[in-house]
C-alpha cells in the first residue's frame, strides 16, 4: 500500500531518523529497511530518501560522513545528531497521540495494531 | 629561423607564432604557396601530436597492472579530456595512481575534484544507463563543482550497492525515479546546506528579480495607460466669457472702437541709437514721465501726432460703458492676422490643435495687451494738454484713461491689476496738475473729477473668478474625465509644456518629442505619481481660497513683508520631493511665484489693489485741499477740517488703518502714509528715488509727490 505524499512528508522524516537511532546508516541500506520494514508501507523511494536526507542534515538532525565499508568501498553514512534525537523524540510524542485519537475514533483497531508492531522491528513509538 | 627546425620538436608557442606569422611573410615575399603548405604541416602535426599522445597513455595504462574495467575506465576519462598532450599523459598517471593498490573503483577526492562530476561517472564500472542515469541527475542538479561531485560519489556508491545486491541496471534506473524531479529536489535541498549569506543574497537576488518585474509590469500598465488616455474638453469657458459679453449691447461696447484704432495705430519706433544719444526706452520711459519740456519730449509728441486717428477712435472707445470683447467675434480675425508671428494666436499656441483651441488664456492676454499701447497714448495727449493749458482736452484724456481703467472686467485678478495701473495713472496725472498747474482745473471741474473718482469700482479687492477656471479649463485639456470629476493626465500635458517651452526660448528640449520613445516611457512613469485631476482640483481650489481669503483683508490686516498665505502654501509644497512631482503641472505654471521669495508676487498683487484705493483716497484729498486752498486761501491744520464740505470722512491710511498723514510744511501740504513701517516719520522719505509702497524705510509722499 503506497501512502499519499503529504502524509509521507511528515511519517518520512521520523522513520529515517528512528532507523539511524540504532546506529549510522548509508543511503542504499535505509532504502532498504524501509522498504523491508512495515510491508513496504514507509518505501519511499530513492529519488525521495536522497533528497529527504540532505534536508534532515541541512536542519542539523542528521550527520554525513564518508567511511570505507566492510567492501571496502566509500560510502556516506549518516548519523543522528543531538538535535535529531530531540527530534524524534518528539515525533515520536506526535505520532503516539495521533495514532492514540485515531485509536479513540476507532479508525486504528488497538489491539490489531499492537499484535502486528510487536512481530515487527520497531520504527515508531506507538506500540511501546 | 623556425621553419627551418624539425616540426616534431615544435612547442604549440612555435607553432601559433608560425601560422600567424606566415601569411604577412608571405605577402610580402609573394610566396602563397609557402603559406599553404605551412597550413598543412599543421595538421599534419596535430595528429601526430594526437596518435604520440595517445600512445604514451596507452602505455601508462597498460603498464600499470589495474585489472581490465579499471583500465577502461581511465581510457575513457582521458579521452574525453580536452587537454593538451602533456596534461593526458598527467591525468592518466594520476588515474593509475589513484586506481593503484585497489580494486575499489572509487577514486580520492582531490582527484575526483580535478575531474570533474562527468568523468566521475566514468570512473566507475556500473553499467552504462545507470552511468547516464546519475551523469544526467548530477548535470540537471545544477549545484556547485564539489556539491556536484558529492551527490555524485553518493549515487554511485547507492548503485554500487544496488549492483551488488544483484539487482539489474534496468530495474535500478526504473525504481530511481525521474531524473528531473529528482535532481530538483536534489537541488532543492542541497541548497538549504549552503551559508546563510549565500542564501541571503540568493534571497535578495530574488527578491531584487521579483520587484523589477513588479516594476516592468507597472510601468507596462502606465504606459498603456497613459497612451490611451485622451482628455475630454467638455465645458466651454470662452463660449461662457463669450456669452456674458454678448448679454452688453452692441451700442455699448468699446471694443470695435479699439480694434479699428489698433489696425490704424502706428507703434512708436525707436530713433537711431547712436552712443552719442545712449537713447533707449528707458531714456523714453523716464522722458514721458518727467513730462514736456523734458529732453526727448519731441519723440513722444510726433508719436502722438502720427496717431492722431487711433487716438480719435479710442477717446470713442472710452464713451462706451464696457469694453465687450467677444472672442470668437470673426471681425477679429484682420486684427490677429495683423499681429503677425509675435502676436499672440491660441489657434496657433500648440501643435496639438485640439488641446489649445479656445484655451481660456487666449481670451485674458491678447486685447489687454494691446490695449496698454493706447493707454500710452492718452498719457502723451493728456500731458499735452497741460503744457498747453488745455483744460477741456486734458479732462477728456484723463476721462478716456479712467474709462479704459473701468471698462476691463472686473472678475479676472490678471486684468484687475491691468486696471489698477491705468487707474493708478489717473490719480497720478491729477495729483500732479493739482501739485504743478492748480490753476488748470476750475472748483467745478474738480468737484466733477471728484464724484468720478468716488464712483470708481476697482481697487479694494482681487477677485479670483475667472482665475480659477483658467485653472479649471487647463485641467480639462490635460486630464481625462471620468465623470466624476476625476482623470489621470494624458500626453497633451507634456505637448503643451513642449509648445511652450518652444514659444518662449525659441527651441524644445529634445527629451519631450513626444516621437520618442524614451520620452513616452518617461511620461508614462512620470504621469503614475502626478496628482489626479480630483487632487489637481483640490490643490488649486485650496491655493485660490487662501488667496480670495487673504485679498479680502485690508492692507493693515496683512504681512507685509511675507509671502501670502497661498504662497507659503505652494513654497510648502515645492519643499516637498513628493509634493513637488505630484503637483508639477499646478507648480510649474506657479513657478514664478514660487521663485520670487523677496518680492512676493500675490502679496504685490493683493497690496496693488490696496495701494489703488490709498492713491484714489489721496487724490480724493488733494482734490479737497486744493478746493478748500481755493476758498480759504490757506490749507487747512487737519484733514479733519475738510469734512464733512469737502470729504464725507478722512480716509484711512492702508498701511495702519489710522487717518491719512496730513502736515503743512513750510506753509505747503503734505499728505503721506506711514508706508510698510508703519511708523509715522513725518513725511520723511529716505530715498527719493523709492518714494511708493515698496519704499521700507520712512514714508509714503503722496501729494505732492516728490
Amino acid at each position: 500500500m503506497r501512502i499519499e505524499r503529504e502524509l509521507m512528508r511528515g511519517a518520512g522524516p521520523v522513520a529515517v531518523l528512528k532507523l539511524l537511532e540504532d546506529g549510522a546508516k548509508y543511503g542504499y541500506e535505509l532504502v532498504t529497511a524501509l522498504a523491508e520494514h512495515a510491508e513496504g508501507v514507509l518505501d519511499m523511494g530513492q529519488s525521495t530518501l536522497y533528497p529527504m536526507l540532505y534536508n534532515l542534515e541541512a536542519q542539523g538532525y542528521i550527520k554525513a560522513s564518508w567511511e570505507e565499508g566492510d567492501t571496502g568501498r566509500q560510502r556516506k553514512y549518516y548519523s543522528l545528531t543531538a538535535d535529531g534525537k530531540r527530534r524524534l523524540s518528539d515525533g515520536i510524542e506526535q505520532w503516539r497521540a495521533l495514532a492514540n485519537a485515531f485509536i479513540d475514533l476507532g479508525i486504528l483497531p488497538s489491539t490489531t495494531t499492537r499484535g502486528k508492531r510487536s512481530s515487527r522491528p520497531n520504527l515508531g513509538g506507538a506500540s511501546s | 629561423m623556425s621553419e627551418s627546425r624539425d616540426p616534431d620538436q615544435r612547442s604549440w608557442s612555435e607553432w601559433w607564432r608560425l601560422m600567424n606569422s606566415t601569411p604577412w611573410h608571405d605577402a610580402i615575399r609573394g610566396r602563397l604557396t609557402g603559406a599553404l603548405a605551412a597550413r598543412r604541416s599543421f595538421r599534419q602535426w596535430l595528429q601526430d601530436e594526437f596518435q604520440q599522445s595517445q600512445k604514451q597513455v596507452d602505455a601508462i595504462v597498460a603498464e600499470s597492472g589495474l585489472p581490465e574495467p579499471i583500465q577502461a575506465a581511465v581510457l575513457r576519462i582521458v579521452s574525453v579530456a580536452r587537454v593538451g598532450k602533456k596534461k593526458r599523459r598527467e591525468y592518466a598517471e594520476e588515474l593509475v595512481r589513484g586506481f593503484a593498490g585497489t580494486t575499489s573503483i572509487a577514486l580520492p577526492l582531490p582527484t575526483l575534484e580535478r575531474l570533474g562530476d562527468a568523468r566521475v561517472c566514468l570512473a566507475h564500472s556500473l553499467p552504462a544507463p545507470v552511468s547516464q542515469l546519475i551523469d544526467d541527475v548530477v548535470r540537471r542538479t545544477r549545484l556547485w563543482r564539489r556539491e556536484r561531485i558529492d551527490v555524485a560519489r553518493e549515487l554511485i556508491a547507492h548503485f554500487e550497492d544496488g549492483v551488488q545486491a544483484d539487482r539489474a541496471s534496468e530495474e535500478l534506473v526504473a525504481t530511481f525515479g525521474e531524473p528531473r524531479a529528482v535532481a530538483r529536489l536534489i537541488r532543492r535541498a542541497k541548497l538549504r546546506q549552503r551559508p546563510w549569506a549565500w542564501r541571503a543574497s540568493r534571497r535578495m537576488l530574488q527578491a531584487t528579480g521579483v520587484f523589477m518585474a513588479f516594476v516592468v509590469v507597472c510601468w507596462i500598465w502606465l504606459l498603456i495607460r497613459f497612451v490611451t488616455a485622451e482628455p475630454t474638453v467638455k465645458r466651454d469657458f470662452v463660449g461662457e466669457w463669450d456669452q456674458r459679453t454678448q448679454a452688453v449691447a452692441e451700442n455699448d461696447r468699446a471694443w470695435p472702437f479699439y480694434r479699428t484704432a489698433f489696425m490704424k495705430f502706428h507703434k512708436a519706433k525707436l530713433p537711431d541709437n547712436s552712443p552719442q544719444t545712449q537713447m533707449d526706452w528707458g531714456v523714453l520711459a523716464k522722458s514721458l514721465e518727467a513730462g514736456a519740456g523734458s529732453e526727448h519730449w519731441s519723440f513722444w509728441r510726433e508719436h502722438l501726432e502720427s496717431n492722431q486717428q487711433a487716438l480719435a477712435l479710442t477717446l470713442q472707445g472710452t464713451e462706451k460703458r464696457q469694453l465687450g470683447f467677444v472672442y470668437r467675434d470673426v471681425s477679429n480675425q484682420e486684427w490677429l492676422e495683423s499681429q503677425g508671428p509675435k502676436g499672440f494666436d491660441p489657434q496657433g499656441f500648440s501643435r496639438h490643435q485640439e488641446c489649445a483651441r479656445g484655451l481660456l488664456v487666449g481670451v485674458l492676454l491678447p486685447h489687454i495687451q494691446e490695449m496698454r499701447e493706447l493707454q500710452l497714448l492718452l498719457a502723451v495727449e493728456a500731458e499735452e494738454a497741460r503744457s498747453k493749458h488745455d483744460r477741456a482736452r486734458w479732462l477728456r484724456a484723463w476721462s478716456a484713461n479712467l474709462s479704459l481703467a473701468e471698462q476691463l472686467p472686473s472678475d479676472c485678478a490678471v486684468i484687475q491689476l491691468t486696471g489698477f495701473f491705468y487707474a493708478s495713472q489717473s490719480w497720478s496725472w491729477l495729483r500732479n496738475v493739482l501739485a504743478k498747474d492748480p490753476t488748470l482745473l476750475t472748483d467745478d471741474d474738480l468737484r466733477q473729477v471728484a464724484h468720478r473718482i468716488a464712483a470708481f469700482q476697482g481697487g479694494g479687492r482681487l477677485r479670483l473668478r475667472v482665475d480659477r477656471e483658467f485653472g479649471e479649463d487647463l485641467l480639462q485639456r490635460f486630464y481625462t474625465d471620468d465623470g466624476d470629476g476625476d482623470g489621470r493626465l494624458t500626453q497633451d500635458y507634456f505637448r503643451m509644456l513642449g509648445d511652450a517651452e518652444r514659444r518662449l526660448f525659441g527651441k524644445t528640449d529634445p527629451s519631450r518629442d513626444p516621437r520618442r520613445l524614451d520620452t513616452i516611457l518617461e511620461w508614462s512613469a512620470h504621469s503614475g505619481v502626478i496628482a489626479s485631476r480630483a487632487e489637481m482640483q483640490q490643490a488649486l481650489q485650496q491655493y485660490f481660497d487662501l488667496e480670495a481669503s487673504e485679498s479680502a483683508k485690508p492692507l493693515w490686516e496683512q504681512a507685509l513683508d511675507e509671502p501670502s498665505p497661498g504662497q507659503r502654501l505652494l513654497h510648502e509644497w515645492y519643499r516637498s520631493k513628493w509634493q513637488r512631482l505630484r503637483l508639477q503641472p499646478f507648480l510649474g505654471i506657479m513657478q514664478p511665484l514660487i521663485s520670487m521669495e523677496e518680492t512676493p508676487n500675490p502679496q504685490r498683487s493683493w497690496q496693488a489693489a490696496e495701494f489703488a484705493t490709498l492713491n484714489r483716497d489721496a487724490t480724493l484729498v488733494a482734490i479737497a485741499l486744493t478746493v478748500y486752498h481755493h476758498r480759504h486761501g490757506e490749507w487747512p491744520e487737519r484733514l479733519e477740517q475738510l469734512c464733512p464740505d469737502l470729504l464725507p470722512q478722512v480716509p484711512l491710511d492702508r498701511f495702519d488703518g489710522q487717518p491719512l498723514r496730513y502736515r503743512v510744511v513750510d506753509g505747503k501740504p503734505l499728505v503721506y502714509s506711514v508706508a510698510r513701517n508703519r511708523l509715522d516719520d513725518q513725511g520723511q522719505v529716505t530715498d527719493d528715488k523709492r518714494n511708493g509702497p515698496e519704499a521700507r524705510e520712512g514714508d509714503w509722499r503722496l501729494w505732492p509727490s516728490m
